[in-house]
């Protein structure tokens, strides 16, 4: 107000409780009458209190905020905040304040004073100090003075206190300093027994009382404390169950963070941790980051090669995702890159082009080669040595003392290119006749009274079939040699 | 579109395809996509049988085809008049160890030794026989006793100088033992003496322990262990192609087994082995040897595990400077097995239908572009990019002629969309992609 002298305002010993307004003294200025006629004709102001001397003292500031009581008004009304970007938020301060009077109560009812004269342990110790400090006598007006001067102390070193456990709970790391001013040891030694020792632990076990820091109160906090996210983050990462109430919490931690310059990082660290969980929500949150990465106008960070291998397992994935992000980063539609990572991860469909003259190519190596196998494994006569055991050229020396003639009756039962030599014609008739079915016990002494091996035997009977029948003509049965009669019947001459 | 393919052949392709194997027979009519492959191996094979010896490595990872070629080359190399013998590497064995691992890998050598007659294995006596028959056959005639006489006990110092005689002269380090071993194998037939042809059968199996063992059945004072056993196989390389064979070929299978070895040393040794395997074969100091390593990519060209950790054979198997994905040379000794592309899959099926077709003495009621939509489908399917291989491609399409075959009205497109695609992997640590940032 211009050409107000506001009345003793910093007179500690002249306290006006009036509550009404100050009435200035007319020294017969005229200027003076004007100004003040004026302000008599004035609208009365809504709140009565604002014009009390002492309605910027905390406990008449906050009476009907925390629907306080006289008593505790009186108690805030000793309160000076060391002003800070933390105790100057409002909702901060609230609770910094229900956080004070609670302790207050519990010093007031379950610290009882060792000397029952002090109504409380507060009174005890302001008491202690006074006359350890300054020992001032008790009835001296230094003494009163002083008394409710550490008395104030005292207070505002509890509301320090106090001030830090909120901070505690608010996950601001940074602490107010909660020096005690009056540094004798024996002061502090009782400072700490009767008041901080019981202050400490029941802060500890009350911090739950402190409320939430709303939406509001969050933002401000955290464009102040740029790592405040970090406590959350934590929490976010250890409660994870899926990614899509991941991805919400994250988004809401974004949303208090959203005048932190390091919003980006956020989303950045949520891409991290995510991409060995559920790579879906690692690319869209990776997305996030770069969309507020470009706001801030900041670098891009990569993600790291570890966590780029468990997120992309082909160089085509890697390719696809940097066209993403190219396209997100020239167009800045981000629901657009939102989607295409959606269906990142989901096949896509191969379309099978045919190709005809490729086919008839293929057609027509397969048709050369196939053409080359079959005759590598056709039936020809092979000009590689003869491996069939040669008979010594006087057959009639051997085994068999038997004519001529049915000698040639014998050699033209069989066709002539198979040119079995006498034994294994034997042989043959030996398996005709048991219905080609042999035991090979029964063989094997028919071998081993011509001093014949039975493998070689049989081997090589089979090596000058094979080329006519191109497979095996006797086989091994369990106990029995058996011969197809089918390939049999195609070793005979039947003129 | 199917030459000359024989009802057996057919029945065999089918149903052993729905079985998820490779047929024993036909097998040369379902190699589309392959010719280049099958046109090496053929040059090689003729190359082996000239004398020469050849050390190839398929390398391809799961379900690129590597076993059905190595039976390609079996089926093929029989034909030819070779010897086969096939092996897998397992943990248990190795090629070069000092506790017994790498004759265990020799007794399965020579426990699957195949021939035309006996493809399935188990030749190694028959084999035997053959030869010694053939011993017989040349002692008879230059010393003038007939075939028949000459098998009695009397001659059996002749018979056993003129096994020792031939041992001798075709073999090089361990003749001698060898040979006295072909002499008890004779020798317990002619005295009819069967543990004696058994014992002698297992000493050339590698199946001793000691040589105290070995001297007391046998009379011999070696025995084919860890450090000999490769001089074994190259005297019975030319043990066979004395008696008329074309040559010997010993395919490997299963060499990611090499490559995991954790100790850097033995596995260093084992590459060492390959090494002058890979040099004796290709410097010429051995004839009609063909040995095939099949192996995963990893196998080959992992720098710190691989063949190409060890720098002399990285050298010498690195792909020809000037090969490209389309201007390939199989040549080399290594053969990639690329996998096949869709027109070559969708080749490989439309035979396939005529093959069951012919099969079955039916007319399948599929056409072209529902061929082509059976592909899309089964290539769309979750799990497909990782673990779809031809062998599952071919057995589903194989089930739905099936099902069509029997059931004429059977809604198609339903039948395509019930297909799934699992992984058929043997359990192996997953290939590592390179990323780069972003």
């Amino acid at each position: 107000m211009p050409g107000h002298i506001p009345p003793y305002e910093n007179d500690d010993f002249i306290t006006d409780v009036s509550g009404n307004k100050d009435t200035p003294i007319d020294f017969g200025n005229s200027a003076f009458s004007e100004v003040f006629s004026r302000d008599q004709n004035a609208a009365v102001p809504q709140n009565p209190s604002q014009n009390s001397p002492d309605s910027w003292k905390v406990g008449k500031k906050y009476r009907r905020k925390l629907n306080l009581s006289e008593h505790q008004v009186d108690i805030l009304d000793q309160l000076r905040f060391t002003e800070n970007v933390f105790n100057e938020i409002d909702y901060c301060r609230i609770q910094i304040l229900k956080q004070f009077l609670r302790t207050t109560e519990y010093l007031h009812k379950y610290c009882i004073p060792v000397n029952k004269s002090y109504a409380t342990v507060i009174d005890e110790l302001s008491e202690i100090i006074v006359v350890l400090q300054y020992n001032y006598r008790k009835e001296s007006l230094n003494y009163k003075y002083t008394y409710d001067s550490v008395k104030g102390e005292i207070f505002n070193h509890i509301l320090k206190l106090c001030e830090n456990n909120v901070r505690e709970f608010y996950g601001i790391k940074r602490k107010i300093s909660t020096d005690f001013p009056y540094t004798h040891p024996d002061i502090l030694e009782k400072y700490h027994k009767k008041i901080v020792s019981k202050v400490e632990v029941f802060l500890t076990e009350n911090q739950y009382q402190i409320l939430d820091a709303d939406a509001k109160t969050n933002i401000i906090l955290n464009e102040n404390n740029t790592n405040r996210w970090k406590s959350r983050f934590d929490l976010i990462r250890q409660d994870y169950t899926n990614p899509f109430a991941f991805e919400r919490e994250i988004f809401r931690l974004a949303d208090v963070n959203i005048k932190n310059p390091s919003v980006e990082t956020i989303f950045f660290e949520a891409s991290k941790f995510a991409a060995d969980l559920d790579k879906n929500c690692a690319l869209r949150l990776y997305i996030h980051y770069l969309d507020k990465s470009l706001l801030m106008q900041s670098d891009n960070k990569q993600l790291a090669k570890a966590i780029q291998k468990s997120l992309f397992s082909t160089p085509e994935q890697i390719k696809d995702f940097e066209r993403i992000l190219n396209d997100f980063t020239a167009t800045r539609n981000l629901e657009a890159a939102i989607e295409a990572v959606n269906h990142f991860y989901l096949p896509k469909r191969k379309k099978i082009m045919i190709d005809r003259a490729a086919i008839e190519n293929v057609q027509k190596l397969d048709s050369e080669v196939s053409q080359k196998l079959t005759d590598l494994l056709s039936d020809h006569e092979d000009e590689s040595i003869s491996i069939t055991v040669e008979e010594a050229k006087n057959e009639n020396e051997i085994i068999f003392n038997i004519e001529n003639k049915s000698q040639d009756i014998r050699a033209s039962k069989y066709l002539e290119e198979f040119s079995f030599t006498a034994i294994q014609k034997e042989i043959l008739e030996i398996f005709e006749k048991h219905s080609f079915t042999v035991l090979q016990a029964d063989f094997s002494d028919f071998l081993k009274s011509r001093k014949l091996f039975i493998a070689s035997s049989i081997d090589s009977i089979n090596d000058v079939c094979y080329e006519v029948l191109d497979d095996i003509l006797i086989e091994e049965e369990d106990e029995y040699f058996t011969i197809n009669p089918n390939y049999y019947k195609q070793l005979l001459n039947h003129d | 579109m199917i030459d000359h393919i024989k009802p057996k052949e057919a029945t065999s392709i089918i149903n052993s395809l729905i079985g998820g194997v490779v047929p024993k027979t036909g097998v040369q009519h379902i190699t589309v996509g392959r010719s280049e492959e099958v046109n090496a191996f053929i040059s090689a094979l003729e190359d082996v049988k000239n004398g020469h010896s050849i050390v190839k490595f398929w390398i391809g990872d799961f379900g690129s085809g590597k076993s059905f070629m190595l039976h390609l080359l079996n089926t093929v190399a029989l034909k030819q008049k070779f010897v086969v013998a096939n092996a897998d590497f397992t943990p248990d064995n190795r090629l070069y160890a000092n506790d017994g691992k790498s004759v265990i890998l020799y007794s399965a050598i020579m426990d699957n030794i195949a021939i035309q007659t006996k493809p399935e294995g188990g030749a190694l006596p028959t084999l035997l026989e053959k030869w010694i028959e053939q011993v017989i056959t040349k002692t008879a005639e230059e010393n003038g006793i007939s075939l028949s006489e000459i098998r009695n006990e009397q001659y059996l110092n002749l018979i056993r100088n003129s096994i020792m005689k031939t041992v001798n002269e075709i073999t090089e380090v361990g003749g001698f033992d060898f040979g006295s071993v072909i002499v008890k194998y004779y020798e317990g037939y002619i005295k009819n003496d069967e543990l004696l042809r058994r014992n002698a059968l297992k000493w050339l199996k590698g199946e001793y322990n000691t040589k105290t063992e070995a001297r007391q059945d046998l009379g011999v004072r070696e025995i084919i262990n860890d450090s000999n056993y490769y001089d074994m196989l190259k005297n019975f390389c030319k043990f066979f192609v004395s008696m008329g064979y074309s040559g010997f070929m010993i395919n490997l299978d299963e060499a990611i087994n090499l490559y995991k070895i954790s100790t850097r040393a033995v596995r260093e040794k084992n590459y060492e082995k390959i090494l002058s395997i890979y040099n004796d074969c290709f410097q010429g100091k051995i004839s009609n040897l063909f040995i095939n390593f099949a192996g995963t990519k990893e196998f080959l060209e992992n720098e710190r595990r691989g063949l190409f950790s060890y720098q002399a054979l990285k050298s010498r198997l690195e792909s020809n400077k000037f090969e490209t994905l389309e201007i390939r040379d199989f040549a080399q000794p290594v053969i990639k097995l690329t996998p096949l592309d869709h027109n070559e899959i969708f080749v490989l099926l439309k035979k396939l239908k005529l093959i069951f077709d012919f099969n079955y003495k039916t007319e399948s009621n599929i056409s072209d572009h529902e061929i082509s939509s059976f592909m899309e489908e089964i290539f769309n399917k979750p799990g497909a990019s990782e673990f779809l291989t031809p062998r599952e491609v071919i057995r589903d399409f194989l089930n739905i002629l099936n099902i069509i075959r029997q059931n004429p009205n059977v809604d198609k497109r339903q039948l395509f969309g019930e297909i799934e695609i699992s992984d058929e992997r043997p359990d192996e640590k997953p290939f590592e992609m390179n990323i780069e940032e972003i």
